[in-house]
């Protein structure tokens, strides 16, 4: 599979926090979920891979060398809450090399989004449209967003949720999707990436990943019984050890995780 | 850069019921007092110190670092707020030369090259050693945006205040405009050593 981007040994310093070591492809075409921790390195992945920081090592291949390609959404509405939406199609017009005016008119229309109210008396959920009208009008093909659809009510997020679906319609188009909320990438989500203390836990594609595990709930005497070999990792409750193992090496009774569980596991459980 | 300017321009225009309000107050301050030429600076600094103002408003609203994933380069983006300073120093000129022959003509009080020279040169202390370094703090931080004001604000009134308590009067004029012509060279090196400081300060934090 094409990637869009490769990632190569990147590691960033900085005084309390090091992302380590870590290598990865962006597979074209596809959502990347990418998950971890407050703190877990996510936001300064990204950052390094829009090239707002430089890494201390590593690379990144091929390096963004034209902005036009890209559409980056963060947390929270940037846009001045001064400006209309009619002066930002002004400026965005002269900012972007391919911008497509009557895309974005048609998806404000599709949001019913107001044109000549300035931004400051726009809701949240609206400013997140908006956000995504000038990502989808400038022929973007590789879309990253860090925790854009936080604070959002489930209706608007579904509404999102499908864009990114019919974005990547298209075989070139690649999403890069930092979110806490684990069950919207269980909806759309191709691959997940997984981080955690700045190091890469996991790659794998989501299907894999929710098929592969399960997570044994057994007493502290079969636990016991069981081969190392077999514990990807074990959580220790006071009546009951969860323990993440491979489909197929599970004996007890068992649930088949969610993506939050994966991630508790990995990040509070141990290896045996 | 287009885009940004602007954006930034837009910032700008719609504040201009408080700016026109104080302009209309500075005006007729300085009929009431009889002083004109005070119009030339304050007139062009109160629009000019509304550069600093758009980087800290996109500080404060995001908008940078966001602008990072623009296709605008870096350079650019940083030249661009130098390159609006220097717009709107143009227009500010302008609009206040005018507002200074109308006052003189409303006060009766011919205007004064010596004292236009003079101011001229103030104004450009200021642009040069005062709104310069104000642009390139404000990228420092959000929190440093009213620091950088601070800054442009009295680092040229420390040099003005030199010069007035040292130099003879005889050759006031001269080392004003000296001064001057020395801060506009303050002015273009901050501007081209601007993004390699930037792009440092950015590295730096998270």
């Amino acid at each position: 599979m094409t990637s869009a981007l490769q990632v190569h040994h990147l590691t960033k310093k900085y005084p309390t926090f090091t992302l380590q070591d870590l290598s990865f492809d962006l597979p074209q075409g596809t959502i990347i979920g990418l998950i971890g921790e407050n703190g877990a390195g996510k936001s300064t992945l990204i950052r390094c891979l829009l090239q707002m920081s430089k890494p201390d090592q590593g690379e990144i291949e091929p390096p963004i060398k034209d902005f036009n390609q890209l559409s980056y959404i963060p947390d929270s509405c940037v846009f001045p809450e001064i400006l209309t939406i009619e002066q930002l199609e002004q400026d965005f017009a002269s900012i972007y090399k391919h911008w497509e005016s009557a895309k974005f008119w048609d998806m404000v229309k599709r949001f019913k989004l107001p044109h000549k109210q300035k931004l400051k008396t726009f809701s949240k959920g609206m400013k997140v449209k908006l956000a995504f009208c000038v990502a989808f009008s400038h022929h973007a093909k590789l879309l990253i967003l860090d925790e854009a659809t936080s604070g959002l009510d489930p209706l608007i997020r579904d509404e999102i949720l499908d864009l990114l679906l019919e974005f990547i319609q298209k075989e070139d188009h690649t999403v890069l999707f930092s979110t806490h909320i684990t069950s919207d990438l269980e909806k759309v989500a191709d691959y997940i990436l997984y981080i955690h203390e700045g190091k890469k836990m996991f790659m794998d594609t989501k299907d894999d990943l929710m098929e592969k595990y399960v997570i044994m709930h057994c007493t502290q005497d079969e636990y016991q019984k069981l081969p190392s070999s077999k514990i990807v990792r074990v959580i220790k409750q006071p009546y009951q050890m969860d323990v993440l193992v491979e489909k197929k090496e599970a004996e007890y009774t068992f649930d088949t995780p969610t993506l939050e569980d994966l991630m508790r596991m990995y990040s509070k459980g141990e290896k045996r | 850069m287009k885009g940004l300017l602007r954006k930034d321009l837009q910032l700008i225009w719609a504040s201009w019921p408080i700016l026109l309000m104080i302009l209309i107050g500075g005006t007729a301050i300085s009929i009431y007092v009889k002083e004109p030429t005070m119009d030339i600076c304050f007139v062009t600094l109160l629009l000019v110190f509304q550069t600093v103002a758009t980087v800290m408003n996109d500080q404060t609203s995001g908008w940078y670092p966001w602008e990072l994933s623009l296709p605008v380069s870096r350079k650019n983006m940083i030249y661009e707020k130098y390159i609006l300073a220097m717009l709107i120093l143009a227009f500010g000129l302008i609009l206040a030369l005018a507002i200074y022959y109308g006052v003189s003509a409303i006060t009766n009080i011919a205007p004064d090259r010596f004292s236009l020279e003079i101011n001229l040169s103030i104004l450009l202390i200021f642009f040069g050693c005062g709104v310069a370094p104000a642009i390139l703090l404000s990228f420092y931080k959000k929190e440093t945006g009213p620091i950088a004001m601070i800054v442009a604000a009295l680092l040229p009134i420390a040099i003005i205040l030199i010069i007035m308590n040292t130099v003879s009067d005889a050759n006031i004029k001269e080392v004003f405009m000296g001064i001057g012509a020395i801060s506009m060279l303050i002015y273009f090196t901050l501007m081209f050593l601007s993004p390699k400081i930037v792009t440092n300060w950015l590295d730096r934090s998270l």
